[in-house]
Parts: structure tokens; C-alpha cells; sequence
């Protein structure tokens, strides 16, 4: 064990330490370098994204902070417990929801349920209580009866969460949990997510689809080919203010009345200004300067050059812009 | 609670204090799936019709006074009831990790408060629960059978309890290769016929006629000791490497070790031959096993070995995981074996006398150790079982090559390719030592060989060795004095 994991051991369940902490992890199958020295911490109560490519390692990653799988080296130190000395207080504290799980032959939604709180020991009369709170919070008494063969993927990630939520776990790990499911069934993910937060749980959770992680986390974990390459929030990611990565062009939607060609000839003849894509109805302009002070003086020469501006909107860079904009500027490949 | 919930809990989600609630959850679960899987219905419905079959032809043959006697319809009956409860029910075992694995359930359930050891047992007992209800269902066929004549209640009862203890050994078996990958498991699945057929043909012919009533204990007692190795090697795969299993099933197999001492020391012929026989596979699979792990260096393990002062810590040398540890153990193991068998060639002056008995132990100590050299210099193989059974298998298809090119009309003792040649790989001497019945000529060429050849070994792995130990001296001074430290699979550190 590490010096730094040490002395994570020796700050056990102090309220201000992070609830966990992540050093120096390394995972090697065979030939493959699955996560290469990663190093990060998490707050207790936080809501932290894990975003990366398809076998970027964070499966790997995850796993072995739920105690089930072990590092080649470093550590992972849970609410003061290191997941491979002492695992069994980290499972008591971890709820897992994997990316995929199967079914269970000949059973019904309930009977899985109810075989998971007697697996987590709750005696009958705390179990009967855990588990009508659990099925009412995630929807699930309506499927009570059903087999769990027969479930729609969006039922069946239902379902998971519900079991993940049995034994009330104080760190909920989230492997991909809204893969493969409808908008519908992504919006109400998002609301457990929400409610879950208001309770104080703190959660990590894993996408490669960013977009659906930057509203609802408090922070951002970016891994790529098994190193971390970006933990922060998504708005400075977003607006390029990160120490070392390099600011992002700043993109301006203007919409005109009539012809776009006075729009196009404004831009290529005012200084800071480029013409990114011209449209029907307007054009898409790169401002150099960027800030608010650039893009407000812009728009007041383009009114007063006559140009019958409708719309004026500076665009949101999206993450994925951002997080490829980042991999490129560290010398990484998306 | 909401009022479909209240519907569904008035019609069965809330049954009181019923049975179930009083099990293992993992019993309750199995025994669930299981019995209203269709392969269960199947083999459930399939012995029913045989059974009526089966009856119908006895009844046919008994009122036509045809000569087909009750000697028959009973052998017949018990193949049948055998052919339910000792392959079809307890094979199925053979799915019950790896299916658990594939869907991601079972990382699931290692979450739950139940241990790897509970997990293992509660799926072992409702494939044994479901082993019973066959039995049990043909009950009502067992007393038509008192129409036909020439029954012993005695005789029935045993061989019931036969059939449930074997059923139970090959459940256990079943879910240890349920751990294994397809590979192991198709390759251990076509190996474990021939074994069995040969076990069942020694047991047939020579096992209750010789064994006696001590011997037939001696054979209970194995086939439990077994059948808890066989458990305790499926739980330790699934456990969290922090859980010390190496210590269980090393103990286990010391103790089956020094029982065999002990009956060898004491014991009737009967008891050292059924002991013998059942108890090398157990201390077989124990050594293989110690030789193989990856080595783990845990503080947390440790820790239980050192507040034992001297003591803890002479046991934490072979009682620890991984292939150092294991090596010394298999030392241990192998004195406290070949004692026994010495001793047993000693009292009953077997053929061959004493040197063939060192020779065939000293061949098997080093037929057990041969492949090691080439697992601990191989950098992370994830299954060392299968290079270790391939070499093993290398060394035994050497000798059947050597057997099958012998002239028929030369004697082994003058055919240079084979004994001979045989000699640097233990496992085929060891079948050139038993194909030539023992000869002393070859018997001390044996010994010589593999001693030579466990010499080799030991200079070949000593580096490796003293690192390892080492290591694990460094995490046990750790674990007395409190300070980190700890070595995983394949970390800095690990020498294979």
C-alpha cells in the first residue's frame, strides 16, 4: 500500500476526508494496460461523471472500486477501507449496477428482489419495509409479477437499480446505466439520479455518452486509454478556462432578415471576426476575442452597419467538442 | 405502500413466516430455479416412465414365470435411479458459477452479505435437495419391488446412501469445474469418464468385497473430506482475495493426510485400501492446487498469522496463499503421504517391497512439482491449470507413445526407448514403474531420476522461491509492526 493510501486509511470515516480515494491504479490483463496510474478523489455527497470511449478502463476502474476486481498496483481506499485488505466493509457501503446483467431463470421481479434482501440479511419485518420503499422508488410494483425474462431493457435497468438500492448504500457505482434505454426511460433515470443526490448518496457514474452526464454531475472524471486526462466541472471544460488546455473558439449564431451576404462581407472585413459557415438564413461566426465585452460590441457595429440581425446567440460548446478538443491538445487520440 | 404493491403482497409477497424464510437465501433461490427447470422436470418425468417400464416388464416376466430373476429388475432399477441422481441432477452443477458469471449476477451476490463459502454451499444443497427428490420419488417403485422377491432392506438402504454420498461428491466436483473455463471444463468433463468407469470397476470388484465395515467408514469419511475439498476449492475461487482459503484447504488435506497415516499406522487392510484410494485424489488436488496459486501478500492475512508470535508465523510459511508457500506445504504433505504408504508396503509386503513404494511416491512428488519451473517463469497466465495439465498430459501421451512402439516380443527392461527414455518426465517413469509391475531394476532407476530430477527443479525455481518468501516475510513484519504493505498478482513483487 501506497503512502498516500496510508494515510487515507489513517483519516477512517473522518466527515471532512473524501469518502474515496484513488491512488496510483494500475490494471494489466495479459497484454492489455487497462488503467495506467490513475489517480483522483471523491467527495462525500458528490455527483461525479466517469466518461471515456468503449474500453477506455472504466469498467476496470469501477469494478475494482466495488471490490470486484484487483488492481495490478495502487490503491483504492473507501470511507477509510482499502477495497483489497478489507472489502467487506467497502460492500456494505457500495451499491454496484453493472452495464449489463442477465436474467435469473423462473423469476419473477419480486421473488429477485425479495432474494436480495435476504441475501443482505434483512430479517423478514425490515425486509417487508426495504422492499416496498425500493419498489415504489423505482417503479417497480407494477412489474411485481412479472418474469424477469420478460422485461424491456429500460424495466430491467429499473430493476437493477432497485436491487442496487436494498441495502441503502451510502456510494452508488453506475456502470453505463442509461445505455440502450429510450428518451423517456432517460428522463426518468435522471430524476432517480436527482433524488438520489437530495439524499446525500454519493455517486459515480460511468458514460461514454457525455452529454447526459454534464447536467446532472458535480464533476467530471475523463479517462482515455486508462490515464485521466481531465477531472473538473463541466462549464470550465466547456468554456475552455482549464489550466493547460487551450481556450475554445467562441461560436455566435446570427440570424438576419432577408439575404446573409451584408453578414458575410461584415465579417470578412471587421477584424476578430471569420466566417465558420454561412447559411440560408444567417451564418455561423468564430469571434477571436470571445468574451462578453467582444461579442456585445460586435453586435452593436453589426446593427449599426444595417445588417437587420434577428438572432444573436453565442453557442454552447458541446462536450464531446470539448473532451476531443482536450484529448488532441494532450497529445492524446480520442 | 401503494395498492399494487398491497395486491401483490396479499397474493404471495408476504407470506408470513413460511419455510423458505427460515433457509439460505441461495438454497431457497436454487432450489426455485431448479426444480422448475425444464432439465429437472425432464429427468424427473423420464425416471418416472423407465420406472413404470421397468415394472411393467417385471410384472410381465413374473406372471409368465420367465427365467429374467429379481437379480435384474434390481440392477436394472439402480442403474437407473443411478444414471438420475448420480450424473444427470448432479452434472448440472457444472453451469452454476460460470452462468452466474456470464449474466454479471454473480459479482451481484458477492455484494450481499453472503459469503463466498455460503454461496457455494446453498447452490451445492439444492442440487443435492434435488438429487433426494429423485430418490424419493421412486420410492413408491421400491416397494413394488417387494411383489418380485429377493429383497434386502439393507442392502436397498445402503446402496440409497451410496447413491446420495456419490451424488453429493459429484455435485461438489461439478461446481468446482463450474469455476473453470469452457476449455478446462470440456477437457476435465471427457477425462473424468475413463477415471470414473476405472474407480467404479475397483470399487465394484475389489472395494466392497475387501474394505470391510472399517474400510467402508474409511470411504464415507474420504468421500465427505472430498467433497468438502471440492467446496472449499469452488468457494476460493469466487472470494475476495483478502479471505485466507488456502489455510482451509491445506488443513483439510494435512488432515486427510495424517489420517491415512494414522489408518496406515492402525488400520485393517480393508480401511489403508479404501483410505488410499480415496484420500490420494484429496491430497492430490491440494498439492497441484498449492503449487499453482498466484502469490498474494495481504496485510490483512498476515495479520491473523503473527499475533501467534513464532508459531503464527512458522504456519504463516505454508499456510499462506501462493505457489512459495504451497511448495513448502507439498513438501510437508508429501512426507506425511509417502510415510503413510511407506509404512503401508512395509506392514502388508506388497509386491515390489519398499523401494517400488518409494519409487512410485518419489515419481509422484515429482511428477507434482515438474511443471512449476515453467508456470513461475511464465508472466501472468490467467488459468495455470491448463499449462500445467497440458504438460502433465505431454509426460503421460510420452509414455503411452513409448508403450504402444514397444516390440511385442521384447522384454521393458531391454527396450531403451521406453523405460528409459521415460525417465527425466516423473509422471511417464511413474507408468513405466506401474507397467512393469514394480521391477527393482526399474524401481532405483526411478528414484534416481526423479530425485535428479526434483534437484533440478529446486535450482530452477530456488530464485524465485527466496523472493517470495521473502516478500512474505516483509508483509508479515508489516502486519506485526503495523506498517503497509502488500504484494497482489502480477504486482511489483510477484515472480510469476
Amino acid at each position: 500500500m501506497t503512502q498516500a493510501a496510508s494515510q487515507a486509511t489513517a483519516a477512517v470515516s473522518s466527515p471532512g476526508a473524501p469518502l474515496v480515494e484513488v491512488v496510483g491504479l494500475n490494471r494489466v490483463f495479459d497484454s492489455v494496460h487497462a488503467v495506467r496510474d490513475l489517480s483522483f478523489v471523491i467527495p462525500r455527497g458528490a455527483v461525479v461523471g466517469f466518461i471515456g470511449a468503449n474500453g477506455a478502463g472504466k469498467t476496470t476502474t469501477m469494478r475494482i472500486m466495488a471490490t470486484l476486481d484487483e488492481p495490478t498496483s495502487g490503491s483504492v481506499v473507501v470511507d477509510g477501507h482499502d477495497v483489497i485488505e478489507d472489502p467487506r466493509p467497502v460492500r456494505r457501503l457500495v451499491g454496484w449496477m453493472p452495464d449489463a446483467f442477465g436474467t435469473y431463470a423462473n423469476m419473477t421481479v419480486f421473488e429477485y428482489l425479495d432474494f436480495f434482501a435476504r441475501s443482505y440479511g434483512f430479517s423478514r419485518p425490515e425486509r417487508r419495509a426495504r422492499l416496498e420503499e425500493v419498489m415504489d422508488f423505482a417503479d417497480l410494483v407494477p412489474l411485481a409479477d412479472r418474469q424477469m425474462g420478460k422485461l424491456s431493457k429500460g424495466m430491467a435497468q429499473r430493476l437493477c437499480f432497485g436491487r442496487m438500492l436494498i441495502p441503502d448504500p451510502a456510494f452508488l457505482i453506475l456502470d453505463e446505466p442509461a445505455a440502450g434505454l429510450d428518451p423517456k426511460a432517460r428522463l426518468e433515470f435522471k430524476n432517480l439520479v436527482r433524488l438520489l443526490a437530495a439524499r446525500g448518496k454519493t455517486l459515480f457514474i460511468s458514460s461514454h455518452i457525455l452529454s447526459e452526464l454534464g447536467e446532472m454531475c458535480d464533476s467530471l472524471l475523463f479517462i482515455d486509454g486508462g490515464r485521466l486526462v481531465f477531472h473538473g466541472d463541466a462549464e470550465a471544460l466547456k468554456h475552455g478556462t482549464l489550466p493547460g488546455v487551450a481556450a475554445a473558439a467562441t461560436l455566435v449564431q446570427v440570424v438576419v432578415a432577408g439575404d446573409p451576404a451584408p453578414l458575410v462581407e461584415w465579417a470578412e472585413t471587421n477584424r476578430g471576426w471569420r466566417v465558420v459557415e454561412v447559411k440560408r438564413d444567417g451564418a455561423r461566426l468564430d469571434c477571436e476575442a470571445g468574451d462578453a465585452a467582444a461579442l456585445a460590441d460586435g453586435l452593436r457595429r453589426m446593427v449599426a452597419a444595417g445588417i437587420a440581425v434577428v438572432e444573436f446567440r453565442r453557442e454552447q460548446r458541446r462536450l464531446e467538442e470539448a473532451f476531443v478538443d482536450m484529448v488532441k491538445g494532450q497529445g492524446g487520440g480520442a | 405502500m401503494s395498492e399494487g404493491l398491497a395486491a401483490a403482497g396479499k397474493r404471495q409477497l408476504w407470506p408470513g413466516d413460511d419455510f423458505p424464510s427460515w433457509l439460505s437465501p441461495m438454497i431457497v433461490k436454487e432450489l426455485r430455479q431448479g426444480v422448475q427447470s425444464g432439465a429437472f422436470a425432464w429427468t424427473f418425468i423420464g425416471l418416472q416412465g423407465a420406472m413404470f417400464l421397468l415394472m411393467s416388464f417385471a410384472l410381465t416376466v413374473s406372471e409368465r414365470g420367465m427365467t429374467a430373476g429379481p437379480d435384474f429388475v434390481h440392477t436394472l432399477f439402480w442403474m437407473i435411479v443411478g444414471v438420475g441422481v448420480l450424473l444427470v441432477v448432479p452434472l448440472r452443477g457444472m453451469g452454476a458459477i460460470s452462468s452466474e458469471r456470464i449474466g454479471n449476477n454473480l459479482d451481484l451476490v458477492r455484494l450481499t452479505r453472503l459469503s463466498a463459502t455460503r454461496i457455494v454451499i446453498g447452490k451445492w444443497l439444492a442440487i443435492v435437495a434435488q438429487a433426494a427428490l429423485l430418490v424419493v420419488a421412486v420410492l413408491p417403485y421400491v416397494v413394488l419391488r417387494y411383489f418380485f422377491g429377493g429383497v434386502n432392506v439393507i442392502r436397498d438402504l445402503e446402496v440409497v446412501a451410496w447413491l446420495l454420498a456419490g451424488s453429493m461428491a459429484v455435485a461438489a466436483a461439478a461446481l468446482a469445474l463450474s469455476t473453470q473455463p469452457l476449455a478446462a471444463r470440456i477437457g476435465a468433463g471427457a477425462g473424468a469418464w475413463p477415471l470414473a468407469i476405472a474407480m467404479l470397476q475397483v470399487v465394484n470388484t475389489r472395494g466392497f468385497v475387501t474394505w470391510g465395515s472399517a474400510g467402508r467408514l474409511a470411504a464415507v469419511a474420504a468421500l465427505a473430506l472430498s467433497t468438502v475439498a471440492l467446496l472449499e476449492y469452488t468457494a476460493s475461487r469466487i472470494a475476495p482475495v483478502a479471505e485466507n482459503h488456502a489455510l482451509r484447504k491445506r488443513l483439510l488435506a494435512l488432515f486427510v493426510g495424517i489420517a491415512w497415516l494414522c489408518v496406515a499406522v492402525w488400520g485393517d487392510a480393508g480401511a489403508i485400501q479404501a483410505m488410499a484410494f480415496l484420500a490420494l485424489p484429496i491430497v492430490l488436488m491440494a498439492a497441484i492446487e498449492a503449487v499453482l496459486e498466484r502469490p498474494v501478500h495481504l496485510v490483512s492475512q498476515a495479520r491473523a498469522f503473527v499475533r501467534y508470535a513464532l508459531p503464527g508465523r512458522c504456519a504463516a510459511r505454508l499456510l499462506t496463499p501462493g505457489w512459495a508457500t504451497g511448495l513448502l506445504f507439498t513438501v510437508v504433505l508429501a512426507v506425511v503421504c509417502g510415510s503413510a504408504w511407506w509404512i503401508t508396503h512395509a506392514r502388508f509386503k506388497s509386491p515390489g517391497g519398499w523401494t517400488a513404494a518409494l519409487a512410485s511416491a518419489t515419481a509422484l512428488s515429482a511428477a507434482v512439482f515438474f511443471p512449476l519451473p515453467f508456470l513461475v517463469y511464465i508472466p501472468r497466465v490467467r488459468y495455470r491449470l491448463l499449462p500445467y495439465a497440458l504438460i502433465q498430459l505431454l509426460c503421460f501421451m510420452a509414455f503411452v507413445y513409448a508403450e504402444a512402439m514397444k516390440p511385442p516380443a521384447l522384454a521393458w527392461k531391454n527396450w531403451p526407448l521406453g523405460w528409459r527414455a521415460m525417465l527425466p518426465l516423473p509422471l511417464a517413469s511413474l507408468g513405466s514403474l506401474l507397467a512393469s509391475e514394480g521391477k527393482p531394476e526399474i524401481a532405483g532407476a526411478v528414484i534416481v531420476a526423479s530425485g535428479i530430477v526434483a534437484a533440478v527443479f529446486c535450482v530452477a525455481v530456488l530464485p524465485a522461491w527466496l523472493r517470495e518468501m521473502r516478500e512474505g516475510e516483509r508483509v508479515l513484519d508489516a502486519a506485526r509492526t503495523g506498517r503497509p504493505g502488500r504484494t497482489l498478482p502480477g504486482g511489483p513483487g510477484a515472480a510469476a
